[in-house]
């Protein structure tokens, strides 16, 4: 890559990093896997930047980089599994039930496998459309639906309990 | 957005609020991106040096009359579009599963086949008792991937197979006696239906449900004619078969196992098992099963008629269904550790319980399996995956799908 593209690349990734950095966060649900996705992401971006840099969004390109290395099987290190803590039994105020519904929410959010969880995001977060989800993610729109549906589906299972169990 | 959508896109939004990238991310990346990209060119420069080197290799060191260097020949591109996995290895079923089938009688169906020159693999999803496989190609595949996904029937007496399907956004498979039924996306008002496929009619399959049915692990059972599901409100239906009228059941809650006359339904209120007498409707506690067993979509059931399983929290408990005595409890049940997660199967038999665990997505090869033998006492672990209806018993060995029947 030319020394004046590169130089483009380097700032797009100090320009951006803190937004992208976030919605990995938002993918993920950790930081450390938010740092490696955005990491990776950012790196297949760079060696692809002579074609991205004249899209109209480089920053849509990354985050639809992002999304496709979570359905794809994205290896990583395994990490010990970060949850939500679980709330004890017998919440009767409502606040706290609140914020005790919530952790389960998180800890249930997390457990979806990872492509399950990207749909979620593309579909309730980024607002987009069933066909706009399976352009992002090359797949199809029944797909992306059924993926979204059975996502919902198994939260609202876990939703309908009052403390989660992990079966691996 | 209904409420349930809200606050999972709440909750999602809030994970990316407050976080700032850690120091030093942006050099990393960039650093990361040079260090690929002069890896890249230098991998480059050396191809074409070889290219180069092959080009000009003298006819001598050929040999006379040696053909030209071919290129290395690609290896196969599976059926579910990617690269090829590692390949399959063929374990040596324990002794201790000889002595539970009788193998003389086994009959094997292979995983590969070809159809019009192209190599497709087949995977088990459900055995009937009368020894048909319902299974599919393009399971192995990535949800994500756009591939050529049909339900087939595997018949081992033959060792061939019959196409149910066209491509069909499908699972959920259930098998009968003379039903084979299965969840697919068929409209866009609903996200899965039940289908329906009558052995021996000669007419293809027919769609029951015109509402959806709601999304359980196991939402779909068959027990002869009859098949039995939960509709998204999570009422509960039978049907006899594939053109019957469905008729609702008066508990109201997700169909977990089904043994011809009596399904097992959930009762969602207080998460008890309840049996219900489907010609009858009458319905009542399960003998043995502790009050609020149900433990969300981790809590997997089978019956049969002499036999009640189920698998909670990696323990398998197995009661003898009229009188509720405990047959065995087997804890720290085996997992497969798939990297999307893990599905898990169970079945039950006339005498056989058999738990199976396969990876959720991928290749199927780190499956496991747990078969237990009532009338033993003993337990086998299969490092894959297995299935038991009536007297049978269907396990992957190696390149096959091998069916046996139960010793006496």
């Amino acid at each position: 890559m030319a020394d004046a593209d590169m130089t483009l690349f380097d700032e797009f990734v100090v320009d951006r990093i803190a937004s992208l950095y976030r919605y990995a966060l938002v993918l993920t649900g950790n930081r450390h896997d938010a740092e490696d996705l955005v990491q990776e992401a950012l790196v297949r971006t760079g060696l692809a930047w002579r074609s991205v840099r004249r899209k109209d969004s480089p920053e849509r390109y990354v985050r639809t980089v992002m999304a496709r290395l979570m359905v794809n099987r994205w290896r990583r290190p395994r990490r010990e599994r970060l949850m939500a803590d679980v709330p004890d039994r017998g919440v009767e105020d409502a606040e706290l039930a609140r914020v005790s519904d919530d952790a389960v929410l998180d800890a249930a959010i997390n457990a979806l496998p990872p492509g399950m969880r990207a749909v979620l995001v593309l579909r309730y977060v980024d607002q987009l459309s069933e066909a706009e989800t399976a352009a992002v993610l090359g797949c199809r729109p029944g797909t992306v639906k059924s993926q979204a549906a059975r996502g919902l589906a198994k939260l609202r299972v876990m939703l309908e309990r009052e403390e989660p169990t992990w079966t691996s | 957005m209904d409420e349930l959508t809200a606050r999972v896109a709440e909750r999602l939004e809030l994970r990316g609020l407050d976080g700032a990238p850690p120091a030093g991310l942006a050099d990393r990346v960039i650093n990361v991106m040079r260090t690929r990209r002069r890896r890249r060119r230098r991998g480059a420069v050396l191809a074409a040096a070889l290219a180069v080197a092959v080009v000009a290799v003298p006819a001598s060191v050929l040999g006379r009359g040696a053909a030209p260097l071919e290129p290395t020949q690609t290896p196969p591109v599976t059926a579910t579009g990617g690269p090829p996995g590692p390949p399959l290895v063929a374990p040596r079923a324990p002794e201790a599963l000889d002595q539970v089938v009788d193998r003389s009688s086994a009959l094997t169906l292979p995983v590969e086949f070809d159809v019009d020159g192209q190599l497709l693999l087949f995977r088990a999803e459900a055995l009937g008792a009368g020894g048909i496989v319902l299974g599919g190609t393009g399971f192995d595949a990535d949800p994500f991937r756009d591939t050529d996904r049909r339900i087939w029937i595997g018949l081992p007496a033959t060792g061939g197979r019959v196409p149910l399907t066209g491509p069909a956004d499908a699972w959920g498979h259930a098998a009968g006696g003379t039903v084979l039924a299965w969840l697919e996306h068929r409209d866009e008002q609903h996200d899965y239906q039940l289908m329906c496929a009558q052995l021996g009619s000669g007419r293809p399959p027919v769609q029951v449900t015109r509402g959806g049915v709601q999304k359980y692990e196991q939402p779909v059972h068959t027990d002869g004619d009859t098949i039995a599901w939960v509709d998204e409100e999570n009422a509960a239906w039978v049907v006899t078969g594939c053109t019957g009228t469905p008729r609702r059941l008066p508990v109201d809650g997700p169909v977990v196992a089904f043994a011809y006359p009596e399904a097992f339904v959930v009762d969602l209120r207080s998460g008890d098992l309840r049996v219900v007498d489907v010609t009858t409707n009458a319905s009542a506690s399960v003998a043995g099963v502790p009050a609020g067993i149900w433990n969300g979509d981790f809590t997997y059931f089978a019956a049969s008629r002499e036999l009640l399983a189920w698998v909670s929290n990696r323990t398998l408990m197995v009661l003898h269904r009229r009188t509720g005595r405990v047959y065995r409890s087997i804890s720290k049940l085996p997992v497969s550790n798939g990297a999307a997660g893990d599905r898990i199967t169970l079945t039950a038999g006339d005498r056989l319980v058999v738990y199976t665990c396969r990876p959720m997505e991928g290749s199927p090869e780190t499956s496991v399996a747990v078969v237990y033998d009532a009338a033993t006492d003993r337990e086998v672990l299969l490092a894959s995956e297995a299935y038991t209806a009536g007297e049978r018993l269907l396990w992957r060995e190696g390149p096959d799908y091998v069916l046996a029947t139960v010793r006496p």
